[in-house]
């Protein structure tokens, strides 16, 4: 096998600094990776091949003649109890260990040091459409201006609504 | 076929139809000419040069689902023979208020274009554009003469003078469509001029406009045009149009007027609506007024009851007398209730709305609420479906999983949950909105506005991976972390537009995201852990694709709501990327920052 930097490992879920807490195993790479090959290989076949290919192919394909100038080295992916191998370059890695890490430390709460304005959903309100703004608008402008015993009003019901035409109709016979 | 080999003569046959040179011309022409959907269009424009022009000159229809992704001295110059253009301009968020009235979509560069070069353009439809007198002045005088369609659909900017002037000079004009624009009422002579010179008028539709309505103009164009077929009018008591009602005798459709007295028994007991009515919607009308839909009831196909003071009985009473109904708009006041009802008489429904009703207390309606149990009801009730759009008070996997298992024919689901309950019955949704994804198969057009931990990271992933052939997406308030929106991403093939609002992605999230989509072509983002300079956001710079940025606001902070109850727009950070071929759009407004191209 042809020389290749050495392995860089990223710890997603933070197994081994649990590992480290419980066990306090000083584990070299190389015993790692003799326990990679302890591991059922079919346990690669269980992650959706898919969905880490489109994270690391994320550009369209690079073809022959624009090779990148960073040999492709292979990336060991630990995650859920399975592993991955797969021949990416530099670059492409650390974009992927970067998503990675940004989406552990959002899983703990850690927002990181940019500014960021996190928008609630609070602060978000359900907008209306225009139309129907100014339809209930105009209900309520009616509504109030016709008092409590009309048509429509909330606490009501169609019983009260004969009530206030024969009130109209006392009213109109006085 | 197996494993034979063709024979030499029917390989030579073969090639010379592919290489084209064996098929006459005119016999390309006449066979493109009978291909009208766009996608196969596309396909055989794509299939070699020769079926690239062929496809050109033979195309009838264009419609430009945003106005920024094409020059249109370039569109229309390719497609000299065009007869009908539709262009959409605004974002849909400007229907909610949330566009600044300065953030563009002028029709102005589409108008210059349709002068003479177009001999055969006869119908123009602009959706959420800016419009003003000066170009449909242009308009007119480039194509008034042909003019046989013209439909400002939500769009502003421009006067009654405008129509006056399409009144008078278009005398083909079969559809004038002007629903929800915002018009300046500088007088009603329009309609006059309308109904005096334009015959042939089919459609009249000036729906939720505000324009002052004299109803003799409307009884003059009832004499006119022994074409009318449908009638959406702006507000005008319906006393006063019990003349026009008699003269009217083809109106099938009708909608706007309103009661603008309730109870008033006899001003009302004299209107006699048309006989071959079967589209109606009356603003304001209440359950004193209601009665006059009876007579027609059986045979209504459309029923709008959006704009009415109906309650939840009165739904019930009316809807179980339509049994033939196929469309249906109305309020959450119909309640659970009254979706029961419609289960039980609507077999034929196609299409249901219902709309978010007053939840501000004290003005909210008795009943006024719909839930799992109504859509349930409905889904079981009503396999005729195909486009569902409900604001809900409350919701279960099981209803979704009800509307995936009987509505098979649904294209169009968009479902928002309202904020006021505090404890909804069944949350997350993950399940349920799997089951109703793969139930759907011919799903186009899928909206779901939640609550946070109303669908989790999961749940947003098995939106992907169920998209399916869904092409426009609205989600809200979903997933939990960016993992979720990978997820999503990795999983949508064929998305097209995508609409985020209130969700908790990073901006570098957001990026990596919209380049997993292959098929994305617009995407618009508001409320989202957004930075100050949306840097992360060059992440998804490439050609052709442009990024827009609405820096959020702090003017605002602390102060969420305008006093009319409305959102302050400036507040949250807002993203705009779409695909262009034009670059950079030169009438971006204050607010907007082009980050790519810069």
């Amino acid at each position: 096998m042809s020389s290749r930097a050495p392995p860089v490992e990223l710890d997603f879920l933070g197994l081994h600094a649990n590992a480290a807490a419980t066990e306090h195993h000083g584990k070299s790479s190389a015993a790692s990776s003799s326990s990679i090959r302890g591991m059922e290989t079919s346990a690669i076949a269980r992650i959706d091949p898919q969905l880490l290919r489109r994270v690391v192919v994320a550009r369209p394909p690079v073809t022959a003649e624009e090779a990148p100038p960073a040999a492709p080295s292979p990336m060991t992916v630990f995650y859920n109890g399975s592993v991955a191998i797969f021949d990416i370059s530099h670059q492409k890695a650390e974009a992927i260990m970067r998503m990675a890490r940004e989406v552990t430390t959002a899983k703990r709460g850690d927002l990181g040091n940019t500014t960021l304005v996190a928008d609630s959903a609070k602060d978000i309100p359900l907008a209306r459409t225009k139309s129907l703004h100014q339809f209930l608008a105009k209900r309520k402008e009616r509504l109030t201006r016709m008092g409590p015993y009309q048509l429509g009003r909330p606490g009501t019901t169609s019983g009260s609504n004969i009530k206030s035409l024969r009130v109209k109709k006392e009213a109109e016979a006085a | 076929m197996g494993g034979e080999a063709p024979e030499p003569g029917r390989l030579t046959r073969a090639l010379s139809i592919l290489d084209g040179s064996g098929v006459p011309e005119e016999a390309l022409h006449l066979v493109l000419a009978h291909v009208d959907d766009p996608r196969d269009r596309e396909a055989a424009s794509l299939a070699c040069r020769r079926w690239h022009r062929i496809d050109a000159l033979t195309r009838k229809h264009v419609t430009v689902p945003f106005c920024y992704a094409v020059s249109p001295a370039r569109l229309l110059a390719r497609f000299p023979s065009l007869e009908s253009l539709a262009v959409k301009g605004k974002p849909r968020a400007a229907m909610f208020g949330l566009i600044p009235d300065d953030w563009g979509a002028y029709a102005q560069p589409w108008v210059a274009h349709l002068a003479a070069p177009l001999e055969c353009l006869k119908a123009l439809h602009l959706r959420r554009m800016v419009v003003t007198d000066a170009d449909l002045d242009a308009l007119v005088r480039a194509r008034g003469h042909m003019l046989q369609e013209l439909k400002l659909d939500k769009c502003s900017g421009f006067s009654t003078d405008a129509l006056r002037l399409v009144a008078r000079s278009c005398r083909s004009l079969r559809t004038l469509f002007l629903e929800e624009c915002t018009i300046t009422d500088n007088g009603t002579e329009w309609l006059h001029d309308l109904a005096a010179n334009n015959p042939v008028l089919v459609t009249l539709n000036f729906y939720l406009t505000y324009l002052t309505v004299v109803p003799a103009d409307l009884e003059l164009l009832a004499r006119n045009c022994k074409s009318l077929i449908s009638l959406k009018i702006s507000d005008c008591d319906l006393s006063d149009l019990i003349g026009f009602f008699q003269i009217a005798t083809s109106l099938e459709e009708f909608a706007g007027a309103e009661i603008s007295e309730q109870g008033e028994l006899r001003k009302y007991a004299d209107v006699k609506l048309p006989s071959k009515l079967c589209s109606f919607g009356l603003t304001f009308m209440g359950t004193n007024e209601m009665h006059i839909i009876f007579p027609f009831s059986a045979v209504l196909k459309k029923l709008d009851l959006q704009y009415t003071f109906l309650t939840t009985e009165d739904h019930c009473q009316l809807i179980a007398k339509c049994p033939n109904l196929l469309v249906l708009a109305v309020r959450n006041v119909i309640g659970d209730r009254g979706l029961g009802i419609v289960a039980d008489t609507c077999k034929k429904l196609q299409r249901l709305r219902i709309e978010r009703g007053d939840d501000e207390p004290g003005m909210q309606e008795e009943e006024g609420g719909v839930s799992q149990v109504g859509l349930t009801a409905v889904a079981v009730g009503c396999r005729e479906l195909e486009s569902i759009a409900a604001y809900v008070s409350d919701i279960t996997n099981g209803a979704l999983e009800s509307i995936g298992t009987f509505c098979k024919n649904l294209y169009d689901f968009r479902i928002v949950l309202l904020d006021k309950q505090e404890r909804i019955t069944d949350l997350p949704l993950d399940n349920g909105v799997r089951e109703l994804l793969r139930g759907c198969t011919k799903l186009r057009r899928f909206a779901l506005y939640l609550r946070p931990g109303g669908l989790s990271d999961v749940g947003l992933s098995y939106i992907g991976q169920h998209s399916g052939t869904i092409q426009y997406m609205l989600l809200g308030n979903l997933g939990e972390t960016d993992g979720g929106l990978i997820s999503f991403a990795a999983g949508c093939r064929n998305l097209r537009k995508l609409e985020l609002r209130s969700c908790c992605f990073s901006e570098r999230a957001l990026a990596l995201a919209m380049l997993q989509m292959p098929s994305l072509r617009y995407v618009w983002v508001q409320g989202y852990r957004a930075s100050q300079t949306g840097g992360d956001l060059m992440l998804m710079a490439r050609p052709f694709w442009n990024i827009e940025f609405t820096p959020p606001s702090t003017e605002n902070a602390g102060r969420p709501m305008e006093e009319d109850g409305q959102p302050c727009i400036d507040r949250h950070a807002q993203v705009l990327a779409y695909c262009s071929l034009i670059g950079k759009r030169s009438d971006y407004p204050q607010s907007v920052v082009p980050l790519h191209p810069a």
